[in-house]
């Protein structure tokens, strides 16, 4: 299969390139626009936080702002926008995995205990049988 | 050693592999970072176990320094602004600019990691260890991994603005390359701070 280049696999300039340079230039452009908006959703992160919301809102909105921020910084900076689909389906089992792996750890919580009591201390350990023996 | 091994060369390091599209670095890099959600995920899983499973838990945000995990953010996030700037320079064959960009992620993963020390003394100077309870156990956990990372790539990134640039002489598209990796690390660093910062701090 052939594949053509990326803007990460264009040749380091030999000289002066202008449109190697122009190239760059845009990409530059987009990379301080993405840091303005990592910097104002931080700020917005951290504002949102001092309201003080019900948890289950403040969690939502927390993580949502997060996962933009994470996805921002993946696509641009990771140059994960334009890649190839190895990548992607590399990326893509690890997600399934991952996605699993959350699924199975919170679904013990549906196993019969209430909310919020399965790590109560103090946990009580059974005592071993008396059995007269010593060794 | 024979002759064949004395000058064997890892494949794929500039020209793209046909079969799979990429070079050998950057496919090596992502299925590295690839097991490297898998080491986060598990304890970001353990966290949300241990805390909905929790009778009570901490107020985190009076535990823990809010200010200064902030300033901390906007540290690492302007650190990967820095590092694709020092590989966009060296896309333009600027030498000295990738010296100055690269040196800056370098002093920012410096400063990083000093406001976390900070933060590590005040808990200490507080009595609060680890092993006080589950959260503190999680936080410095989670938060002293994510440093350890910082640190493995502040030494690849200090070799690359030291010793390490000497290849850009002899090799620019492999040098080129070899940022670009060591970049795509550094961001993963970023992103795993986009998640510890509200999960410790916010919520």
């Amino acid at each position: 299969m052939a594949y053509g280049p990326l803007m990460s696999e264009l040749p380091v300039a030999r000289g002066p390139s202008p449109v190697a340079h122009d190239d760059v230039a845009a990409h530059v452009r987009g990379y301080l626009m993405v840091f303005g908006i990592l910097m104002v959703l931080t700020l917005v992160t951290v504002a949102v936080s001092s309201l003080e919301l019900p948890h289950g809102p403040a969690v939502a909105v927390g993580l949502t702002i997060a996962t933009v921020k994470a996805g921002l910084v993946a696509a641009v900076f990771m140059h994960l926008r334009h890649e190839r689909p190895l990548i992607y389906a590399a990326l893509a089992l690890t997600a399934v995995v991952v996605v699993s792996l959350f699924g199975i750890t919170l679904w013990t919580e549906t196993d019969g205990h209430a909310p919020g009591t399965r790590f109560t201390a103090p946990f009580t350990v059974a005592e071993p049988p008396a059995t007269g023996e010593t060794h | 050693m024979s002759d064949t091994h004395a000058h064997a060369e890892i494949p794929f390091t500039t020209e793209v592999r046909p079969d799979t599209g990429l070079t050998n670095p950057k496919l090596g890099i992502w299925l590295f970072l690839a097991s490297e959600v898998m080491l986060f995920g598990s304890l970001f899983s353990s966290y949300a176990l241990l805390r909905m499973g929790a009778e009570s838990w901490p107020h985190q945000r009076s535990i823990l320094n809010v200010p200064l995990a902030t300033l901390n953010t906007i540290i690492l996030i302007s650190s990967s602004v820095t590092m694709v700037l020092a590989w966009a320079a060296l896309k333009t064959r600027n030498l000295s600019r990738y010296r100055l960009y690269m040196g800056l992620t370098l002093l920012a993963g410096v400063g990083f990691l000093v406001v976390k020390s900070f933060e590590y003394s005040e808990k200490f100077e507080h009595a609060l260890y680890p092993s006080t309870n589950n959260f503190l156990g999680l936080y410095f956990t989670m938060t002293g991994l994510h440093a350890c990372h910082v640190i493995g790539g502040m030494i690849v990134n200090a070799y690359l603005l030291g010793p390490g640039t000497r290849m850009w002489r002899t090799d620019p598209e492999r040098f080129t390359n070899r940022v670009e990796v060591a970049g795509i690390y550094w961001h993963f660093v970023d992103l795993v701070w986009i998640f510890l910062f509200p999960v410790f701090y916010l919520l």
